[in-house]
């Protein structure tokens, strides 16, 4: 299978307030895949769950095709992991730090540290201590500490947090060619729609505690596209008349004698013309605005902001 | 062979791991202000010797001097030192928020206990030889008592079993760090014991008491009340129970 990631009902009780609900997600390879949600949605207990720092109340995790709690050293070796707080050692160096993470990891290839830290652009800073960094900087050290062992999976909690709108950019770009250059499947949390939308093909949303959806971006773009909405009494010949007559072959029927008409948007009064001369009944004609954020918005029951 | 080359490989596993505990220590300031609260003892140690040098100097003899300096170690600031590295070797993890870096790379919690374990033993030991030489190097600024080597080897060996004696207590000071993740119950924890220690220590109930017994095994000549045995269970019992109590709690957390 190509299943990277795979849940089954995870569920994460702190005390007696649920914090996840029953997450069936799947992550495929070579996916980056975007979990979006609000601040407080469980985004953070889920990576740590994927990552054994938090123990599960109920559910399966696999990761690589392998049971999480059997093979986590196995699985863990494979994994790169930027945390929402990154930690380091504050009387050590930036250098210092990623020998830690070298030492214990085995890495062998000898200018490793050096090529991960030009990657991230830090490569100058090496040698300051980490209590000279800035939060910037500390972030890229993170993301340049989880590449240091060569993972087949990247996952970053909100990477992006606390960055200011250069550095957003430049993580987006990095993480971006990260993905393309080295094959590496990607899990980003994010709570703003926009970022998952640019980075992502695969988008998985919770809200309080539960995964509403998931589902690729293309799918959810034509989903969300805007359109010519038709509805008529007989869709069959009316789906024949727009391409015979129209030569519209861009649109779906999307429920009984509801027609959806993704192109021809400034042709709507023709294509109103052309049906009613062919007999059909047209009985709803407009327009429809697709749109995300409206889409995200309802789903989540319409209280908030990404 | 596969089996002894496997576990020679476990070994060597374990001490880069080591290894990176000691990395980890470069440039802190809990390293000089371990060095300089162990320092305390000998230094209050020559302070008295030097006015009573002066008024009493009958009264000044090797022996004394260095157990003297022994007790204001073992009674006063051992415990509460030995404590406070526990507590920065434990609680900096989360404070640095490092323990997802270490836990995901991965080394296992029981790992990184017993790591943190081995450390803090060869920490506690060079304190404890620190303490020793620095014992000796006061006197020749201005006691200039006459060494004796019997006297020497008698209390380097006293120091050195302390050491050891006083490790058995520091996993109850770790799992303290671990479940506060705070120093100030840990200090707390070590002001109370050492408190204790010092109205319990006269009587047969210090000889039960583990806080009291790395200066009753190690540098008490007195006779006990109870079988010694009695004491020397009741710190190993203290050290398993603790050690255990720290890798079940520790296995058991949600990093948060
Ligand atoms: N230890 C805890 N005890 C109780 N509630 C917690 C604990 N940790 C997190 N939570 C709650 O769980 C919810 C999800 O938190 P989190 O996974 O961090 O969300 P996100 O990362 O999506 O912002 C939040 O409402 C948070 O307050
Ligand atoms: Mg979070």
């Amino acid at each position: 299978m190509c299943a990277i990631i795979k849940t089954k009902n995870l569920t994460k009780y702190f005390g007696n307030i649920k914090v996840v609900d029953k997450v069936s997600l799947t992550v495929k390879r070579g996916d980056i895949y975007g979990f979006l949600g609000r601040n407080g949605a469980g985004k953070t207990t889920t990576i740590k769950m994927l990552l054994g720092l938090i123990n599960p109340t109920k559910g399966e995790i696999e990761v690589f095709g392998e049971d999480l709690s059997k093979s986590k050293r196995k699985i863990l070796e494979r994994v790169g992991y930027t945390p929402e707080f990154s930690g380091f050692y504050s009387n050590l160096t930036g250098a210092e730090n990623l020998k830690i993470n070298t030492r214990l990891l085995g890495v062998q290839k000898k200018d490793i540290i050096e090529e991960v830290l030009n990657i991230v652009g830090i490569w100058d800073e090496r040698n300051k201590l980490l209590k000279k960094y800035s939060l910037g900087m500390k972030q890229r050290l993170s993301i340049a500490r989880s590449i240091l062992h060569n993972p087949e999976l990247l996952i970053l909690d909100e990477p992006t947090n606390a960055l200011d709108p250069i550095g957003i950019k430049e993580v987006r770009r990095l993480i971006k060619s990260l993905a393309e250059k080295r094959k590496i499947t990607v899990f980003i949390s994010s709570h703003i729609l926009t970022e998952v939308q640019q980075l992502a093909n695969t988008i998985g949303i919770i809200h309080r505690g539960r995964l509403l959806e998931e589902i690729s971006l293309d799918e959810l773009r034509r989903k969300n596209r805007r359109y010519i909405e038709v509805q008529v009494n007989n869709d069959g010949s009316a789906s024949m008349i727009l391409e015979k007559k129209l030569g519209i072959y861009d649109y779906e029927v999307h429920e009984e004698g509801n027609i959806r008409i993704y192109s021809h948007h400034d042709k709507i009064s023709e294509v109103n013309k052309v049906l009613i001369k062919s007999g059909i009944d047209v009985i709803k004609l407009g327009i429809s605005e697709g749109n995300l954020e409206d889409y995200f918005i309802k789903l989540t029951g319409g209280d908030g902001d990404f | 062979m596969k089996t002894i080359l496997s576990s020679l490989q476990e070994v060597t596993e374990i001490f880069r791991i080591l290894h990176i505990e000691l990395i980890k220590l470069r440039r802190s300031t809990m390293v000089w202000v371990s060095v300089f609260g162990v320092g305390i003892a000998p230094l209050l140690n020559y302070l008295m010797f030097l006015s009573l040098k002066r008024e009493m100097p009958s009264q000044v003899t090797i022996e004394r001097y260095f157990e003297q300096g022994y007790i204001f170690l073992s009674a006063l600031i051992a415990t509460l030192i030995f404590g406070l590295i526990t507590t920065y070797i434990f609680s900096r993890e989360y404070q640095e928020h490092t323990l997802e870096n270490m836990l995901t790379i991965p080394v296992t919690r029981t790992e990184v206990i017993i790591n943190k374990m081995v450390l803090l033993f060869i920490w506690i030991i060079f304190l404890m030889l620190f303490t020793f030489g620095f014992t000796i190097l006061l006197n020749y600024i201005g006691i200039f008592i006459d060494l004796r080597l019997m006297i020497l080897i008698k209390f380097f060996r006293i120091y050195l079993l302390t050491g050891i004696l006083h490790f058995a207590l520091i996993p109850m000071a770790a799992f303290i760090a671990l479940v506060s993740k705070s120093y100030i119950y840990s200090i707390g924890f070590g002001i109370v014991v050492t408190i204790m220690s010092l109205v319990i220590t006269n009587t047969k109930y210090g000889e039960v008491f583990p806080w009291a017994l790395p200066y009753l095994l190690a540098g008490y000549e007195g006779d006990f009340h109870y079988p010694v045995s009695y004491s020397i269970a009741s710190l190993i019992l203290t050290f398993i129970v603790s050690l255990t109590l720290c890798i079940l709690y520790f296995n058991r957390e949600d990093i948060e």
